[in-house]
């Protein structure tokens, strides 16, 4: 397809979604979605540009537009919004409910005391399936670095929960 | 069950709903706006603004053989010219120097920074490298994605001998979560010979580079120098060992945290050897701006090292001189297979300033060639009160 035009549509529908995703992590609503549609007007500029994966491309720019447009308190407070709109008690039902609630306290607490520099990078090696070397060029690092700050976050988790390192399937770490 | 396994199930769990609930806020933004979103960008402008490069994501290219890492775009930027490629010792007639003792000028190094002036540090330490590469061919079935966070080319060398180069200017802020900028210009292509070029041309004057100047602002916030559990800040600099030995325990124990790490994941993890790791640590402290006392120690941890073999006088690709050290052999697999490469670096001993850092490779028959395939040029480096400014 060499029509910019829809080029730019096919891009708009491949990743808006993901860029928003990530974006809300650290954004109100509108202010997300107007982060992304300036991160989208500045792909349009670079069209030809764009590098072949351009997921991790979009997310740094995202990402620094961000940051300079809203500081870290502001920041902050869209997560933890975020985190206790996801924990709703509904789903809380069966025998060991009290149990149950104390460890979502627990989980929530560990994860507001880690910062948005530490679920960042979680939620980059875990919901965006990037290689360690494309999510470090969201976060203009090397892929050793990225790696490097994968593992402090997951042990600084560990250590809020008290608990051995969780090991996932999502776990992509390693340098390609 | 344990609690502490309900919680790490619950940490899982958590992360999903997380993922569920941004995923339904995502997906509603996006048929909000979609059609607004498409009609608005799609009527500006499509001509990239100078503003854009406050917003681009950044690379981080500090060290050498980051050359990985580098802009693409078809670009032929083809300089005549013949470029000076590092020489060592063959301007004076090659006697071969009585062993230098490489040991003695890491040692005179380290003596000499000892001695320089402690400053005060400025705003921003800018430096400015040069990284010159023998051209290779696009790697096969690579689109040239010409981007300035694409890749650099990975297929094998021309065999004609042509070199192409890119210049760096960092400014890297002392204070942290101050933004940084990168900067790359200067994107030159030069024959090693006249014979070469005229290789090049039978050849049908193929591209040799794909880079293309760049520049961006950086808010990575993060720390300066990969040394240590967290990493050393700026700030963080001065309180580095003072000591060889100091320096020579947090490389090692960095070292065995990420083999531990990496092992476990990756089976056939591939690993830095030890040499190389103290000799990226070390040549990071000595080109930052540790104080005095730290850099000597890094100097004469580098001296501590063995197999560090003195080669000569020798003159840098900018043609300053310095004495050439032969400081490990490193394994660098491309493309075009792996490729072990002698690695020598050039110390100016009455600055005791790491000029360059170089890479021969070496040949089946085990000696390396004369001319380095790779080479990084510290240009310059230093304090400067504001971003985009550089070091006077």
């Amino acid at each position: 397809v060499h029509d910019p035009d829809e080029r730019f549509t096919a891009l708009y529908d491949r990743h808006y979604r993901s860029v928003l995703g990530y974006t809300l992590l650290r954004a109100g609503q509108d202010a997300a979605e107007d982060v992304v549609s300036e991160t989208f007007l500045v792909a349009w500029r670079r069209l030809d540009d764009l590098p072949d994966l351009p997921l991790p491309w979009l997310l740094g720019v995202a990402r620094n537009l961000l940051y300079k447009q809203y500081d870290s308190g502001r920041r902050r407070q869209a997560l933890a919004d975020r985190i206790a709109a996801a924990t709703t008690a509904d789903d809380l039902a069966g025998p060991d409910v009290a149990d149950r609630i104390a460890d979502r306290t627990a989980v929530r607490a560990a994860l507001d005391a880690l910062g948005e520099r530490d679920v960042e990078v979680i939620v980059l090696a875990t919901w965006y399936d990037l290689a360690p070397r494309d999510a470090a060029r969201v976060l203009g690092c090397s892929a050793a670095t990225f790696a490097v700050r994968l593992h402090r976050a997951r042990r600084r988790l560990a250590r809020a929960l008290a608990v051995p390192p969780v090991r996932t399937s999502l776990v992509q770490e390693g340098v390609r | 069950m344990k609690p502490s396994r309900r919680r790490s199930r619950e940490v899982t769990d958590l992360m999903n709903s997380l993922a569920a609930h941004v995923e339904d806020l995502a997906e509603d933004g996006y048929r909000r706006r979609r059609a607004a979103d498409l009609a608005r960008i799609t009527a500006a402008g499509r001509v990239p603004s100078r503003a854009d490069r406050r917003v681009l994501p950044v690379r981080r290219r500090r060290g050498p053989l980051v050359m990985a890492g580098v802009a693409t775009a078809a670009v032929a930027a083809v300089a005549a010219g013949v470029l000076a490629v590092p020489d060592h010792g063959r301007g004076a007639p090659r006697v071969p120097p009585r062993a230098l003792d490489a040991r003695s000028v890491l040692l005179a190094g380290a003596d000499l920074a000892a001695k320089q002036p402690e400053t005060a540090h400025g705003a921003y330490w800018y430096s400015q490298i040069r990284e010159v590469e023998r051209a290779r061919r696009p790697a096969p079935g690579r689109s040239n994605g010409g981007s300035a966070n694409g890749r650099p080319r990975s297929g094998p060398y021309f065999p004609f001998r042509a070199y192409a180069s890119i210049t760096w200017e960092n400014w890297d802020p002392y204070r942290q979560g101050t933004p940084s900028r990168t900067v790359d210009r200067d994107i030159q292509s030069r024959f090693a010979t006249p014979a070469d070029k005229a290789a090049w041309q039978r050849a049908g004057s193929p591209s040799l580079t794909d880079m293309k100047p760049f520049s961006a602002d950086g808010h990575a916030d993060e720390p300066y120098l990969e040394l240590g559990p967290k990493g050393t800040t700026m700030a963080g600099l001065a309180k580095l060992p003072t000591t060889s030995e100091g320096l020579r325990k947090l490389v090692v124990s960095d070292r065995n945290r990420r083999i531990a790490r990496l092992r476990s994941l990756h089976a056939q993890h591939q690993e830095l050897s030890l040499t190389e790791d103290i000799l990226n640590a070390g040549i990071g402290v000595i080109t930052s701006p540790a104080p005095p006392k730290v850099r000597a120690a890094a100097y004469r941890m580098l001296a501590a090292q063995e197999g560090i073999r003195g080669i000569g006088p020798a003159r840098d690709g900018l043609g300053r001189s310095g004495v050439a050290l032969a400081v490990g052999v490193v394994e660098r697999t491309t493309l075009g297979g792996t490729q072990r490469s002698e690695e020598h670096l050039i110390v100016d001993p009455a600055s005791a300033r790491i000029l360059a850092r170089e890479y021969y490779p070496i040949g089946a028959d085990g000696t390396a060639a004369r001319e380095p395939s790779h080479y990084t040029l510290m240009i310059s480096a230093g304090w400067t009160g504001r971003i985009g400014v550089p070091a006077g």
